[in-house]
C-alpha cells in the first residue's frame, strides 16, 4: 500500500467518525428535550407574549417610596457588610492555612491543609449558607459565615499557589544571614506575596458582594432575602427597587476595588 | 581558624540516572581569621559552589567544613543560625525581592542579630534609618534609600547585597563576584572599600572574582581553582604566569580569538583604562 491511499483511506474514516460525532450530539439534544418534556411552544402564542409583557411591565415601575428606600439602603448596608466580612476573615484563615498547604510544616500538615481547603471549596456558598441558617440562624450572621467558609477554600489554596510559586532564594539568603524563619518569611517572601494576595482578595470580594445578594434567598439576610420576599408576595414594584440596588451596589464594590487594585497593586 | 576545609566534595545529581556531578573535588583549605584571599578560575570551575560551601548555605557531600572554628553541620539547627550571623555572604546576582525598599534590603543584614519583634517592626517603621544610610554613603548609594530593588541596575543590586553585608558587621566576607556587574573605575573603588572595611573590623575577606587583574592586584593570596579542584594556592607574589595560563586554559576556544595575548596583557604596565581580561560568562 502506498503512503497517498493510506493518507485518503485515513480521511474517508475521519470523515465517517465527524458525521457520527454529530449524529449522536443531536440525538442527545432531541433526547434532552423529550425527556424533560420542554415546551417551548407555550412562549410564542399571543396570550403567553402578553403575559410576559404584563409581568415584566410591572417591574419598570419601581417604588422609590422613603420608606422602602430606606428599607433598600440598610438591606444594601447589610449585604455590604456581609460579603467585606466574610472576605476579610477567608483572607486572614486563607492565609493561616496556605503556609502548610504550601508545605512549610512538612507533608501531613500539607496533605490536611489542603484537604480541609478542597472540602472548604468543594462545597457552594449557596449550600454552606443553607447549612449556616440551620447552626447559626436566620439573618446576617450565616451570610456572613457561608461567605466567610467557601471563600476561605478558594483564597487558601490561591494563596498556597502563590506561596509556591515565589522564589524562595531572597527568604533563604535571610535564613543564611542568620535570620529566623518567620523572618525570612517576611523579608523574603512577603514583599513579593503582599500585592497578589491582596488583589486576589479584592477579585474575591468582587465575586462575593454578588454571591452575598442571592444568598438571602435561603434566609441569610440583606438584599437578597428582602428580594425573595417581595417576590413571594408578588410585589414586583418593590422588587424592582431590590435589584436596581444589588445592579448600583455591584458596580460599586467592582468600581471600588479595580480603583484599589490599580492605585496600589501596580507591579 | 576562620575557615577549614578538608577533602571537602560537593557533588550534584546529573543528567542520568545515578550520575552525579562534582562540582567540587578533595578541596582543602585554611584561612586565618584577618586574612584576605581571592578565588579566580575560569566559568564553571566551582567558584560558586565553594563560597555557598563556606557561607554553610550549601552541605559537603564528603569531608569536613568548619567555620569560624565549629562544624555547621554537627550543630543544632538554632546554633547554625547563630553562627551564620557571623557569616556575611554577598551573591553575584543578589536575590533581592524586587518590590522591597533598598532600605529594608540592607537592613535585613541584621536578620540574625535582632530579635524577631525588631526585625517585624522594622518593616513597619525603620528603626535605624541613619545608620543604614551612611553604610549606603560609602557605596555612593545614599540617595538611592527609598528606591524599590526593581528600580535598580545590576551594579546597584550589588552593592545593596554588600551594603547589607557591611550593615550585617560579619566576622567572614564571603564574595561571589561582587564587582562583575560595575564599571571598572567603580569595581576598584568597591574592592578597595570591602578590603579596607574588613581590615578595620578585622573580619576575613575571601573574594571570588574572574577579572584577574583585580585579584592580583588587591589581594595577597591566590587561590586557583579549575573543575572543582584547586590548582595553586599561595601568595599572589609567587604566583606565575605559566599557572595562569595553565588555569585559564581553554581547548574548546581557538586561541586565535583569545589566546596567550589575554594573559600577556595583565603583566604589562597598566593602560589607562584597565580592561576586563577574562571573557565573561
Amino acid at each position: 500500500m502506498n503512503r497517498i491511499t493510506r493518507i485518503n483511506r485515513s480521511n474517508r474514516f475521519a470523515g465517517f467518525s465527524k458525521l457520527l460525532l454529530l449524529a449522536s450530539v443531536s440525538f442527545a439534544v432531541v433526547a434532552a428535550f423529550r425527556y424533560l418534556a420542554l415546551d417551548f411552544s407555550g412562549l410564542f402564542t399571543t396570550d403567553g407574549l402578553q403575559q410576559i409583557k404584563s409581568y415584566f411591565a410591572e417591574f419598570l415601575q419601581p417604588d422609590f417610596s422613603p420608606t422602602h428606600l430606606q428599607a433598600v439602603a440598610s438591606a444594601a448596608l447589610e449585604t455590604l457588610a456581609m460579603s467585606a466580612t466574610g472576605t476579610l476573615l477567608a483572607a486572614v484563615l486563607g492565609c493561616v492555612l496556605s503556609l502548610p498547604a504550601a508545605g512549610y510544616f512538612g507533608w501531613l500538615a500539607k496533605q490536611a491543609a489542603r484537604g480541609v481547603l478542597n472540602a472548604l471549596r468543594a462545597i457552594p456558598e449557596l449550600v454552606w449558607a443553607a447549612l449556616m441558617v440551620l447552626a447559626a440562624g436566620l439573618g446576617p450572621n450565616a451570610g456572613t459565615l457561608a461567605i466567610a467558609l467557601h471563600t476561605t477554600g478558594v483564597l487558601g489554596r490561591l494563596f498556597a499557589e502563590a506561596l509556591e510559586n515565589t522564589p524562595a532564594a531572597p527568604a533563604n539568603a535571610i535564613r543564611n544571614a542568620g535570620g529566623s524563619r518567620i523572618v525570612a518569611f517576611s523579608y523574603g517572601l512577603l514583599p513579593s506575596l503582599w500585592p497578589q494576595w491582596t488583589a486576589y482578595t479584592l477579585y474575591r470580594w468582587e465575586n462575593n458582594i454578588r454571591i452575598s445578594s442571592v444568598l438571602g434567598f435561603v434566609g441569610a439576610g440583606g438584599l437578597g432575602q428582602m428580594l425573595y420576599v417581595h417576590l413571594s408576595l408578588f410585589q414586583q414594584a418593590q422588587a424592582a427597587t431590590v435589584i436596581l440596588a444589588m445592579l448600583i451596589l455591584v458596580l460599586l464594590v467592582d468600581g471600588f476595588s479595580q480603583w484599589l487594585r490599580e492605585r496600589y497593586l501596580n507591579p | 581558624m576562620s575557615l577549614m576545609l578538608r577533602d571537602a566534595q560537593v557533588c550534584f545529581p546529573g543528567k542520568g540516572k545515578r550520575s552525579r556531578e562534582h562540582a567540587l573535588t578533595d578541596v582543602s583549605l585554611q584561612v586565618e581569621p584577618g586574612e584576605q584571599l581571592a578565588v579566580i578560575g575560569p566559568s564553571g570551575a566551582g567558584k560558586s559552589t565553594l563560597l555557598r560551601l563556606l557561607a554553610t548555605a550549601q552541605q559537603p557531600t564528603s569531608g569536613q567544613v568548619q567555620v569560624l572554628g565549629s562544624d555547621p553541620w554537627a550543630m543544632a539547627s538554632g546554633a547554625r543560625q547563630k553562627l551564620r550571623a557571623g557569616i556575611g555572604l554577598i551573591q553575584q546576582s543578589p536575590p533581592l525581592p524586587p518590590r522591597q525598599r533598598v532600605l529594608t534590603a540592607v537592613a535585613a543584614g541584621r536578620a540574625g542579630q535582632w530579635s524577631r519583634l525588631k526585625s517585624l517592626l522594622n518593616l513597619l517603621y525603620p528603626l535605624d534609618t541613619a545608620n543604614i544610610t551612611s553604610t549606603l554613603a560609602r557605596l555612593d548609594m545614599a540617595t538611592k534609600l527609598f528606591e524599590r530593588c526593581d528600580q535598580c541596575s545590576g551594579g546597584e543590586l550589588q552593592r545593596v547585597a554588600i551594603a547589607r553585608a557591611l550593615y550585617q558587621q560579619p566576622q567572614v566576607y564571603l564574595a561571589d563576584e561582587p564587582v562583575s556587574a560595575m564599571d571598572p573605575v567603580l569595581a576598584e573603588h568597591t574592592l578597595t572599600l570591602l578590603s579596607r572595611e574588613a581590615r578595620q573590623s578585622h573580619a576575613t575577606l575571601l573574594v571570588s572574582l574572574h577579572n584577574l587583574e583585580l585579584a592580583l592586584k588587591h589581594f595577597p593570596r591566590v587561590v586557583g581553582l579549575r573543575d572543582g579542584r584547586i590548582l595553586f594556592d599561595k601568595a599572589t607574589a609567587d604566583v606565575r604566569r605559566q599557572e595562569l595560563d595553565h588555569l585559564y586554559a581553554n581547548e574548546q576556544l581557538s586561541s586565535a580569538d583569545c589566546g596567550p595575548g589575554i594573559l600577556a596583557q595583565n603583566s604589562k604596565p597598566k593602560t589607562n583604562k584597565p580592561r576586563a581580561s577574562i571573557p565573561r560568562c
